[in-house]
């Protein structure tokens, strides 16, 4: 008896299926590893997308499954570092399981993707963002589900250029890494193409882990001209703590009604939330809105998870949910598990995802549009803060 | 001149909140011998009891004071409790075990806040009162740093008289000096211990509680500013708090100057300023007239 079960994994393993495990009752089973940052301060980035990723193999499940199998998520958290992260990759690798996604950071996909792509696993990228995995470090095992920071500043700056003609400089306030650096100055070379006489005003870099950030707001209120509430534009490059931080040690300044507009490449709803009627009037440029989108899936999407978990989805949900039916219409197509297989059917087959049917490009960046929405805190809405607009920036004008 | 002297109000508001958090830390270590790592699990809890007291909601000024002083008292109280029961037992360890064991303490801070807070982060609105601006001749000073200034003038007066000035502070100083000698000339030394550990942790919720409006509240807070906080004990000479407030404003103003100056070194001011101290004063700035940590104010 052990040795015929030793011998089918065996044989199970030397034809490449070995995320398939024969159930004697049903369908044989797709494990899908989710690796993402489950605990700590950016816990709810792997959360949602943990929530939105089961909603979405709940319902092909119940619909049968895909080709004969059924989804199933092994979660890992690895607690945003790089290190964590490989060696849950290898121990999803060891337990069988070659088809990933998640990551929280680009550090993290950096990290995971020399380990996948000797070992033949795919990474879905769900939620990290350097453009460099689709250029400088491509590799076939490689997917991104969110836009690149590259296509996020593009739509900035084109969104910037088509919504606010009237302001004639942009100062930045922006993480200080290579990443806020490289995004300003792309941000500012797209929108000096687009509108050759905007300007680039004062830029501020803010270290990632600075929670007291007074000095960093007074070195930018302080460089602004008595006027600047109608001709200046703030590049605002923060999220989560970091932007609760500048918001609320601003406030006394009034830092943010010292900008005609302010634009929030990376930053989300649940920033939004967190600081409720205490949020300025800003403009997040980011990979999804609920209400942005009105396809039939979109609305099914929203009103699923909303039930499923009290709330509206937000990005990363979104990301998560994305990325099962992804697979499945990879899976779909090629009617297999093995991972070379599904990796030549992503770059084929059509991925139908809330934002409509999406393509994969030749580098494995998804064609997609970004999303562009207002919030502002309103101390008579429900959650204390309201997004009264959005629009969507098109795939083809967000290209890198 | 005018630019000159905005990072001067930044980075004195900036050591003020350094100050409140450091000065907790340098009162435990220079009684109890204890380098608390757990003092920014304290320092989390006073911010999540400011804004579990206020309910999120902004209040007046002097409410949101009330709650902070509250939240600061029920941290004392968790404190008084931890004392008891596990700070008791460290005491006798070397200085290694007893950082392990309060680092460790610090990890289950960050659990619990996780487990009682959950993992979005949350927002203790600013009171309307301290939103404003207060001008003094050509300087605009945002009054919630006034406000900070005040109170921490407060706690520096406060810590100096009670151990200066007072009957209990003498046997604070000879508890400093020798626990043993203070035991057998009859100071009741644990009672001693539970007071001073309960005061440092007050100060730690407390500058919790001031922290609270000005950034987001998360678990990790227990860590953002313990590194700060160390650093400034050591740099004002282990034990002083006189020291512990220069120092903090010594960091602050160092900071807040690089921020304008040379943007390029300010995330490294902290490095920079133990640097020169390590190289120049390396017991301190209170260190010579504070003999090897012994407790002053």
């Amino acid at each position: 008896m052990i040795f015929r079960q030793i011998l089918i994994v065996l044989v199970a393993s030397s034809l490449g299926i070995a995320p398939m495990v024969a159930s004697a009752q049903g369908a044989a089973t797709v494990k899908v590893g989710l690796i993402d940052t489950i605990s700590g301060a950016f816990a709810q980035v792997g959360t949602d997308t943990q929530h939105g990723a089961q909603l979405a193999i709940d319902e092909i499940n119940a619909q049968g499954g895909v080709a004969g199998h059924r989804f199933e998520l092994v979660v890992k958290d690895e607690q945003l570092n790089p290190t964590a992260t490989v060696q849950a990759l290898r121990e999803l690798q060891a337990a069988g399981i070659n088809i990933t996604m998640g990551y929280a950071s680009s550090a993290d996909c950096l990290a995971a993707l020399p380990v996948a792509a000797q070992s033949n696993v795919l990474v879905m990228g769900s939620n990290c963002i350097a453009t460099a995995l689709t250029t400088t470090k491509f590799d076939k095992h490689f997917f991104r589900i969110a836009p690149s920071d590259a296509m996020l500043t593009s739509a900035a700056a084109q969104f910037a250029h088509e919504h606010f003609p009237t302001i004639s400089t942009w100062d930045a306030y922006a993480p200080d890494y290579v990443t806020g650096h490289d995004d300003w100055n792309f941000f500012s070379e797209k929108l000096r193409r687009l509108s050759p006489s905007v300007q680039t005003g004062k830029a501020v870099f803010v270290p990632l882990a600075a929670q007291d950030v007074r000095s960093y707001v007074t070195a930018l209120s302080s460089a602004l001209p008595a006027e600047s509430a109608k001709s200046h534009g703030l590049y605002l490059a923060t999220f989560g703590g970091a932007t609760a931080a500048v918001v609320k040690q601003g406030k006394p300044d009034n830092l943010f009604g010292k900008f005609a507009a302010t634009i929030n490449v990376g930053g989300s709803e649940p920033t939004a939330a967190q600081l409720g009627a205490d949020f300025p009037d800003a403009w997040f440029v980011y990979d999804y809105y609920n209400r942005a989108y009105n396809t039939p899936m979109n609305r099914h999407f929203t009103a699923a998870y909303q039930k499923a978990y009290g709330d509206a989805p937000n990005s990363w949900s979104y990301e998560g949910y994305a990325t099962i039916y992804a697979l499945r219409s990879a899976i779909e197509r090629s009617k297999s598990v093995d991972v070379s297989q599904i990796i030549t059917a992503l770059e084929q087959v059509p991925v139908v995802t809330p934002k409509g049917t999406l393509r994969y490009r030749p580098d494995h960046e998804l064609a997609q549009p970004v999303t562009v929405f207002e919030c502002k805190g309103d101390a008579s809405a429900p959650k204390q803060y309201s997004c009264p607009h959005w629009v969507t920036v098109p795939a083809e004008k967000v290209a890198k | 001149m005018h630019n000159l002297f905005l990072p001067l109000v930044d980075g004195l508001g900036q050591g003020v909140l350094l100050f409140l958090i450091a000065s907790g830390l340098t009162l435990i270590y220079g009684v109890m011998r204890v380098l608390n790592f757990s003092h920014g699990g304290f320092f989390m809890l006073g911010a999540y009891f400011t804004y579990a007291i206020t309910r999120g909601h902004a209040l007046p000024g002097p409410a949101l004071v009330a709650a902070v002083v509250v939240a600061g008292l029920l941290t004392a109280l968790v404190g008084a409790l931890t004392e008891r029961g596990l700070f008791r037992r460290i005491y006798p360890l070397p200085e290694i075990s007893s950082l392990l064991a309060t680092f460790a303490l610090l990890l289950v801070f960050e659990g619990l806040g996780r487990l009682i807070w959950g993992i979005a982060p949350l927002s203790q609105p600013q009171s309307p009162s301290f939103l404003g601006l207060l001008h003094v001749g050509p300087v605009a000073l945002p009054a919630y740093d006034v406000f900070l200034y005040v109170v921490g003038a407060l706690v520096v007066f406060g810590l100096e008289w009670l151990v200066e000035s007072t009957e209990f502070g003498r046997m604070v100083r000879a508890t400093a000096a020798d626990r043993h000698m203070a035991a057998l000339l009859g100071i009741d030394v644990e009672r001693v211990f539970l007071v001073m550990f309960s005061l440092g942790i007050f100060l730690a919720g407390l500058g919790g509680g001031l922290v609270s409006p000005l950034v987001g509240l998360t678990p990790e807070l227990a860590v953002s500013f313990i590194i700060q906080a160390f650093a400034i004990v050591i740099v004002g000479g282990l034990g002083s708090v006189r020291g512990t407030l220069l120092a903090a404003i010594f960091f602050g103003l160092l900071n807040a100057y690089l921020v304008v100056l040379r943007p390029g070194l300010a995330d490294f001011s902290l490095y920079i300023g133990m640097g020169l101290f390590l190289l120049f004063r390396p017991q301190g700035i209170m260190g010579r007239a504070n003999r090897a940590g012994e407790l002053s104010a």
